[in-house]
């Protein structure tokens, strides 16, 4: 399979703080990774190197074989982002904003493609209607429908089930794996495993900044996920009990 | 394939349409601008001073502080919801990022300034025959001038802490020769009498359009993204 992302020692500073320590990360076309770890893990500093909002303080990274600080438009031309904001316009409706976005994009058919992806993400009947009158669901869906409008070769999704109902989530996760069924690379991170397990690869575990474990997705315990959490919940009390005494 | 001229008319025709639908950028600088004509009709009374002594300095000052409102507002309506990483995120052809930026904002002022430039008719009892070609060819340079830098601070300030209060900070003392050039230009113009010396000013101003607009089109991306 071809290769979509390789990380080599990625790793990210900000100030003194290192967010992102020394990460490997191959990702092949078709495959989906789901990204795991406690908050300030990491994780959205792991995405927003991917999807080309930071730079890497070290390491190396290319996307389709392409250095993202050099080639930078021709990655982002192959790549959907989804983040914790929605990225959209309040005052435009859900068929404007994609048809802003499908010129950002260079989507040639912009009106088939925005009506398709709207009718897919559920929001067909609302295409007419401003974003300003959608509940949170509706946005994460319409910020799915904008991500996917150019068919991304990666899709770089931070917490993609925020927001939405049982059936949303349900949804999403049958769009995002006919997503990696169409060849897509896919990094998530999410807190919703029980959405993702079924059709993810891989399981990529992030804490202070380090990855921790990489395993098949189907051998993922979530007891140890559960651990994990109670240990991290543990360390940070013993530093909090350190900073009081001193 | 993406054209240049594409993302410009999807960037000016969001602008437009999302301020058309709110009108909180236009209201922003009408609402101030009238206001700055106002307080300098009381502190100087144009019954007691030649217009030409007060006027030009009153217009430009309304214009560039209701501008620099106007692009406050216009930059932090692009950071709402972080749309700024939506367009970071695209490979959108920053040049055409920027001029679509100043395209829009161009509208909002342009619409801005003929209400101001009428209420300031009314108020300092001008005569209209002194708004020749020259006059708006000015207003038009200065205008262009001022967005051309204001548009890449107004992102920078976006990025600060400070915000409302780091954009005239940074744009003011960038704008001086600007605004030089454009009050004695209109002095020259208000001043009955020939227009001796007006070609120098309009020069400097179209000079500074210029360069300002070069640099702004060839770091806007780097501003954008850093």
């Amino acid at each position: 399979m071809e290769v979509v992302v390789e990380a080599q020692g990625l790793s990210r500073r900000y100030g003194r703080f290192w967010a992102l320590r020394d990460v490997d990360l191959t990702l092949h076309a078709g495959e989906a990774v789901a990204l795991l770890g406690a908050n300030g893990a990491g994780k959205s500093t792991l995405l927003s190197l991917l999807a080309t909002l930071a730079r890497p303080s070290e390491g190396s990274l290319t996307i389709n074989g392409l250095d993202p600080t050099k080639k930078a438009a021709a990655v982002r031309g192959g790549m959907g982002y989804v983040a914790h904001h929605t990225l959209l316009d309040d005052a435009l409706t859900a068929e404007e904003n994609l048809h802003y976005y499908a010129a950002l994009f260079g989507v040639s058919d912009a009106a088939e493609r925005a009506r398709q992806r709207l009718h897919e993400v559920g929001l067909g009947e609302r295409a007419q209607d401003r974003v300003e009158s959608f509940s949170r669901g509706m946005r994460q869906r319409l910020s799915l429908a904008r991500a996917l409008l150019h068919d991304p070769e990666l899709l770089v999704l931070d917490e993609p089930f925020t927001g939405l109902d049982a059936p949303g989530c349900r949804d999403l996760a049958t769009r995002l794996s006919a997503e990696k069924e169409r060849g897509a690379a896919m990094l998530l991170a999410t807190h919703q495993l029980d959405y993702v397990l079924q059709w993810a690869d891989r399981v990529l575990v992030l804490h202070l900044g380090r990855k921790v474990e990489e395993l098949p997705a189907q051998t993922y315990d979530d007891r140890g996920w559960a651990a994990h959490l109670t240990e991290v919940a543990a360390e940070r009390a013993a530093v909090a009990t350190v900073r009081g005494k001193a | 394939m993406r054209s240049f001229w594409g993302v410009v008319a999807a960037v000016l025709a969001r602008d437009v349409r999302a301020e058309w639908r709110r009108k909180d950028i236009f209201t922003t600088i009408v609402m101030f601008g009238l206001l700055t004509v106002v307080v300098f009709v009381f502190a100087f009374d144009p019954a007691r001073h030649a217009r030409e002594d007060v006027v030009p300095g009153t217009l430009w000052t309304a214009f560039f502080f209701a501008g620099i409102l106007g692009l406050n507002r216009s930059a932090g309506r692009d950071g709402q919801d972080d749309q700024i990483s939506g367009v970071v995120t695209s490979p959108a052809d920053r040049g055409a990022l920027y001029v679509g930026k100043i395209l829009s904002n161009l509208v909002f002022m342009a619409v801005g300034e003929l209400v101001v430039l009428v209420f300031a008719i009314f108020f300092f009892d001008l005569d209209e025959r002194h708004l020749t070609g020259m006059f708006f060819l000015l207003l038009a340079l200065g205008t262009l001038g001022f967005l051309a830098v204001g548009t890449v601070f107004a992102v920078i300030g976006q990025k600060t802490r400070l915000r409302e209060v780091m954009l005239p900070v940074l744009l003011l003392p960038v704008l001086t020769p600007l605004l030089l050039g454009a009050v004695e230009g209109t002095a020259i113009i208000f001043t009955p009498g020939p227009d001796e010396g007006l070609g120098d000013w309009v020069q400097l101003a179209a000079v500074f359009d210029l360069i300002f607009l070069t640099a702004g089109f060839l770091l806007f991306g780097s501003v954008l993204e850093e």
